[in-house]
C-alpha cells in the first residue's frame, strides 16, 4: 500500500530490488547507488538469505546505510576478499545488477569503449569481470538514461558480456544456463522473456507511454496488448529506503532534479 | 592460454623476517600469492622486519601468503604501499592518486617524477608525500 508520494529514484530502487526476489542464497552485487540500495531493500524486505559485502573484504549480516559509517559497526558474518569473489561467482551463486554503457537486443553489454575499438570515441572501464560474470551467473541491468545511445541498434560497440546472440557462441548455440534478468530504466521495466529471448516491455513508469519507450530503444521491443504501470513502492519500502538504507539521500543525486516517480 | 611467467614480483607485506617469512594483515590480501608463484624472483618490502618468533605463531600463520622459499629478498620500507592502502596502518591516498592520474602530459609527468620518484631514499619519498603523520591520518575510504 502506498500513501506517500515517491521519487523516480525510489521507484527504480523498488523495481531493482525485485531482481533478487526468489533468488535464494546468492551474493547480491549492486553496482552504483540505486542498485546498492536495492540490494539492501531486497535483503530487508523479501530475501533475507542474500549475501552482501561491505564493498571491501567482508560479508555483512545486515545491510549498511550508504555513505560514511555510523558509530555502530555492522555485524560481520564472513570473509569475501577479492579472490574468493571469483571462487564464488564461478560456481554461479551470484546475481549482479550492473550499469552498462550500451546494451543491445541480445543483452550483450559494453563497459569498455564507445566507437571503433582501435580508435575509440571514449575509453571507459575495460571489460573488467563482465565476460566471466556473464557466463557464470545471472545479471540484471539498471539504465538511468533510457535512450538509443544506450539501447543501441545492431550490436554494442564491444561485446563485454555474452548475451543471447547465437553467432557469438561456439557452434551457434546459446547455452541454456545463460541468464539475463530484468532491465530497469528511468522509463520502465523490460526483460528478455519474449520468443527467442527478444526484449519485451513488462511495465511503464507512471506518466511514460509505450511509444516513448520504443522511440528511446534502438531495436524493436515486444509490447503487450495493455502494458501495466510500474507499481509504486510500498510505504514499508519507502521507510526502509529513507530511514534505514539511504538516510543521507544519495539517491536524490541520481536523476537530474530528483523528479517524482509518478510523472502524470 | 599459456601462463604468464614474471621476471620479478615486487610485493608489499605487513611484516617479514630476514629469511623471507611474511604476513599480510590487511583485510584483503588480493592476488599477491599468485604473483609470487608466477615470478622467477620475488622481492618483498614490508612495514617492519621482525624476528621469526614474532612473525608466525599458531594463530598468525594463516596470514602468511606464501612460504619463504619463493622469496628472493626482503627490504624494510614503512609506507611502502603508499599511495595505495597498507591496512592496518594507513588507507588509500585518493588525493595523491588524483595527482598521479592528472600527470598525463610529458611535462606533468616529468614534474611528478622529479617531485616523487627521482629521490635519493624512500624516506625522502615519505616526506615528499606529506610525511608519516599525514599518511597515518588518511581516513579509510567509504565504499
Amino acid at each position: 500500500m502506498t500513501t506517500h508520494s515517491y521519487t523516480l529514484a525510489e521507484l527504480c530502487i523498488a523495481q531493482c530490488a525485485e531482481v533478487w526476489r526468489g533468488e535464494g542464497e546468492v551474493l547480491a552485487t549492486g553496482i552504483g547507488i540505486i542498485p546498492r540500495i536495492a540490494a539492501g531493500l531486497a535483503r530487508l524486505s523479501f530475501n533475507p538469505d542474500l549475501l552482501m559485502t561491505d564493498g571491501e573484504a567482508y560479508l555483512l549480516a545486515e545491510p549498511v546505510a550508504l555513505g560514511p559509517r555510523r558509530a555502530r559497526d555492522p555485524v560481520v558474518e564472513g570473509w569475501m576478499p577479492y579472490s574468493r569473489t571469483f571462487d564464488l561467482l564461478w560456481g554461479g551463486r551470484r546475481h549482479a545488477l550492473v550499469g552498462p554503457v550500451q546494451v543491445d537486443r541480445y543483452g550483450q553489454m559494453n563497459i569498455s569503449v564507445v566507437g571503433d575499438y582501435a580508435k575509440p570515441k571514449a575509453a571507459i572501464l575495460g571489460a573488467r569481470g563482465f565476460p566471466g560474470n556473464s557466463i557464470s551467473h545471472a545479471n540484471s541491468i539498471f539504465v538511468p538514461n533510457h535512450s538509443t545511445r544506450v539501447f543501441v541498434a545492431g550490436e554494442v560497440d564491444m561485446v563485454c558480456s555474452a548475451g543471447y546472440n547465437p553467432q557469438r557462441w561456439p557452434e551457434g548455440k546459446v547455452p541454456s544456463s545463460l541468464r539475463i534478468g530484468r532491465m530497469i530504466t528511468d522509463l520502465g521495466v523490460l526483460d528478455f522473456g519474449a520468443a527467442n529471448h527478444a526484449v519485451r516491455l513488462l511495465s511503464v513508469h507512471p506518466g511514460v507511454t509505450v511509444a516513448q519507450v520504443q522511440e528511446a530503444t534502438g531495436f524493436p521491443i515486444v509490447v503487450q496488448a495493455k502494458t501495466p504501470l510500474t507499481p509504486a513502492p510500498t510505504d514499508e519500502q519507502l521507510a526502509l529506503i529513507r530511514e534505514r538504507l539511504d538516510p543521507r539521500n544519495l539517491r536524490g543525486r541520481v536523476f537530474k532534479g530528483d523528479p517524482p516517480g509518478d510523472r502524470r | 592460454m599459456p601462463a604468464l611467467r614474471l621476471d620479478a614480483a615486487l610485493l608489499h607485506v605487513t611484516e617479514a623476517d630476514e629469511r623471507g617469512n611474511s604476513v599480510i594483515l590487511s583485510p584483503d590480501p588480493f592476488f599477491d600469492d599468485l604473483m609470487a608463484r608466477a615470478a622467477d624472483r620475488v622481492y618483498l618490502s614490508c612495514e617492519q622486519i621482525v624476528a621469526t618468533a614474532k612473525i608466525c605463531n599458531h594463530d598468525r600463520a594463516r596470514y602468511q601468503p606464501f612460504e619463504r622459499s619463493v622469496v628472493t629478498g626482503v627490504v624494510e620500507a614503512p609506507f611502502g604501499a603508499h599511495p595505495t592502502a597498507g591496512v592496518p596502518g594507513y588507507g588509500i591516498d585518493v588525493e595523491h592518486l588524483k595527482e598521479y592520474n592528472a600527470a598525463t602530459t610529458a611535462e606533468a609527468w616529468a614534474a611528478y617524477r622529479a617531485r616523487y620518484v627521482d629521490l635519493p631514499t624512500h624516506d625522502d619519498y615519505v616526506a615528499a608525500v606529506g610525511g608519516r603523520l599525514k599518511i597515518n591520518s588518511i581516513p579509510p575510504p567509504v565504499y
